[in-house]
């Protein structure tokens, strides 16, 4: 996914970029951590925690239902984003530490702390308001970081049984064509 | 004279290879015309940016074959993320992975580019010749109506009940088991695409295919290009070895599809009327899901074969044609814009779920011209799509004929793709689509056929290539892929695209032959 700063530049937010860059800073040291299961190849620590915290909201997981953070979402999405252009690594990362900026949250939501910091209900209100934002920036981080998260999390093979799908296996081994 | 399959990283860093004709892209294009290439006896090297991948690579697991088989991981969109982009990167491109639909091009729309681009070249039945020998090729054939699954039967009774045109579509296959994994790549040979067809007829008359090879630039002195220089890519990734080299040939044919033919001619300084990576065209798709009471089991059996083509045709306004898609549940938890329960509620019940599509046709008025491909300042491609009044108009009357057909088809209720979705519990629910924005980011927009950036027209001043597909202003460069159409199909393009990849066979080979 594409997430340019020329299209926030574009809607006139270049005072947007300036803060959350400054704002940069204030999140660094305030970032929850979380401990990666594998190596990270793309992403630095802090954007995994964020990414992470992201996955956890995505796909919580019910008792039925694995959460992302079981099925290794987070270390899947570092992984493939390590084998594709090194430039859109660098975009989601960009996109991971705005949604994590406190200072930009404090002046444009009135939120006073990091997005891995708020708890479950303060970090879903933080998602569904950057779903509907009037700064196509925003849309544009959500949109990309819940598809990364929606499509790792349902391409594993262990949700294949919780929805009633059998996989390829009939058609894999073929032998003789048809 | 045997051809040979060539992993570009076991080439010598550096090295010059040369040939008569150099084809960037094995899709649906660039393999037909390197086949044809081939068969006249010209010295042929073939150039894929993907991996070769035969039957034995794909187990058919959604989190394996996107990476491997389609740009940028299965990553690529629009720049504002708005709209994702399904497109091969694979030895065969988008015939490898395509869910095998296959039409001719449209009379009206045939019709509308000998009017406005004086395209009369292609016009009445020009084509007609090479539809019929790519149809013998490739065993294109109509799926027979009743092989239909469950997710098109919807789309089939859902139109017939509402009086609305409907038909079983034309597929490129041989011996298909109904699988349902057109576009993982096909576990039993069945799928006709170019890795099995026209690839093996230009390897066996003596091709050098050269797979994970990226053409970089086109260097050109004046009106002649003199070689291309290529980078490396790794076989388990997307990016670069360090490792190039370069070839010279008398004529060069760009058929690396609707975005990478654009960025290669833009990366090489070749930008005739200004006009390169303008128009591109996505015909832009809008689905909605719905819950039936009876299991449809959307993943299994063929994924496309039933369309309706009923508001094809708008008039000014701009129309779609109606089909279905295959429900792997990635790719259909890939349109939840939602996120948490909101997502488990409806995928939970995936065995029941059905989709059906609206395809928008771009391009056709002013009022949607389409988007622009460019180059980014770190070289990356990039797409821009903006909205337009008309666009949103389109989406918003999609969703409501979508939501008319799904509840004719027996549906027990439906939803929108919104970051909010909208559930419908019957015909009655309609009119509350009006609460809802419709266009960019408001929801989940896909495209599968990307089309334009290097416009084909008779006018030389309102064009890239001309009706012979030369790029204007450089004689040994041809563009055949689908960036030359100048307009959206209002069908699937991939028959288009064979279609004028056959009839250039003649104009390359005396190219090369004059040379």
């Amino acid at each position: 996914m594409k997430l340019s700063r020329r299209s926030a530049l574009g809607l006139g937010l270049g005072g947007l970029a300036a803060l959350t860059l400054g704002g940069v800073g204030v999140s660094l040291s305030r970032t929850v951590p979380r401990s990666p299961r594998a190596p990270l190849q793309a992403l630095n620590a802090q954007q995994f925690a964020v990414l992470a915290a992201v996955a956890d909201r995505v796909a919580p997981g019910d008792g039925k239902f694995p959460s992302a953070w079981e099925l290794l979402v987070p270390e899947k999405i570092d992984a493939n984003l390590a084998k594709a252009e090194p430039g859109l690594a660098v975009e989601l990362g960009m996109g991971l530490l705005l949604l994590e900026n406190a200072l930009a949250a404090m002046v444009l939501d009135g939120e006073l702390t990091t997005f891995t910091r708020l708890d479950a209900a303060g970090q879903d209100a933080t998602l569904q308001r950057w779903q509907d934002s009037p700064m196509q920036l925003r849309r544009t981080i959500y949109k990309a970081l819940n598809g990364l998260c929606t499509a790792t999390y349902w391409s594993s093979p262990e949700i294949w049984p919780l929805v009633g799908y059998p996989g390829p296996g009939a058609h894999l081994g073929v032998k003789e064509l048809p | 004279m045997s051809g040979q399959i060539i992993a570009a990283e076991t080439l010598t860093d550096g090295v010059t290879l040369t040939c008569d004709v150099c084809v960037v892209g094995s899709g649906a294009g660039g393999a037909t015309i390197a086949a044809g290439l081939c068969e006249a006896g010209l010295d042929v090297i073939l150039l894929e940016e993907g991996g070769h991948h035969t039957r034995r690579d794909f187990d058919l697991q959604e989190q394996n074959a996107y990476p491997m088989l389609y740009q940028e991981r299965g990553l690529r969109a629009t720049d504002d993320g708005a709209i994702t982009i399904l497109q091969g990167r694979n030895v065969g491109g988008g015939t490898t992975i395509n869910w095998t639909t296959c039409y001719r091009t449209p009379t009206r729309i045939l019709r509308h580019w000998a009017d406005r681009y004086g395209l009369d070249a292609l016009a009445g039945d020009k084509l007609t010749p090479h539809f019929e020998a790519m149809e013998s090729r490739l065993n294109i054939q109509e799926w027979p109506e009743e092989l239909a699954n469950e997710n098109n039967r919807r789309l089939l009774e859902g139109c017939r009940a509402l009086g609305y045109q409907v038909h079983a579509v034309k597929r490129n296959v041989r011996g298909c088991a109904n699988s349902g994994y057109c576009g993982l790549g096909c576990p039993h040979d069945a799928k006709q695409g170019m890795l099995l067809t026209t690839i093996p007829d230009a390897l066996s008359a003596g091709l050098r295919l050269i797979h994970h090879a990226q053409a970089v630039q086109l260097h050109h002195e004046g009106a002649k290009v003199t070689s291309l220089s290529a980078r490396v890519k790794r076989p388990d990734a997307q990016t670069d070895t360090g490792a190039g080299f370069t070839v010279k040939a008398k004529v060069f044919v760009a058929s690396g599809g609707a975005i990478n033919s654009p960025a290669l001619l833009l990366r090489s300084n070749i930008n005739p009327n200004d006009l390169v990576g303008k128009h591109t065209l996505l015909h832009p798709v809008v689905a909605m899901p719905a819950i039936y009471e009876q299991a449809i089991e959307g993943w299994s059996g063929a994924p496309q074969s039933i369309a309706s083509h009923q508001y094809v045709d708008r008039g000014p306004a701009m129309g779609f044609f109606m089909e279905a898609p295959p429900l792997q549940p990635m790719l259909a938890a890939s349109g939840f814009y939602g996120f948490g329960k909101m997502q488990i509620s409806f995928l939970s019940q995936l065995r029941h779920v059905g989709v059906m599509l609206a395809i928008c046709v771009d391009g056709l008025s002013e009022t949607t011209p389409g988007g622009t491909v460019y180059l980014r300042r770190d070289g990356r491609i990039g797409v821009s799509y903006p909205t337009t009044p008309a666009l949103e108009e389109a989406f918003t009357f999609a969703h409501d004929v979508l939501a008319r057909v799904t509840f004719a088809a027996g549906a027990r209720r439906a939803t929108t793709l919104h970051p909010m979705p909208l559930e419908l519990r019957g015909p009655q629910d309609l009119p509350r689509l009006g609460e809802r924005a419709y266009g960019p980011l408001a929801h989940s927009i896909f495209t599968a056929h990307q089309m334009g950036g290097c416009r084909m027209s008779a006018d030389p001043k309102d064009g890239v290539v001309g009706p012979d597909h030369r790029v204007i202003g450089h004689d040994n460069l041809f563009v055949i892929d689908g960036s030359v159409l100048p307009t959206a199909l209002g069908v699937n393009p991939s028959h288009t695209i064979y279609a004028l990849a056959h009839r250039a066979r003649p104009l390359v080979i005396d190219a090369a032959r004059g040379a």
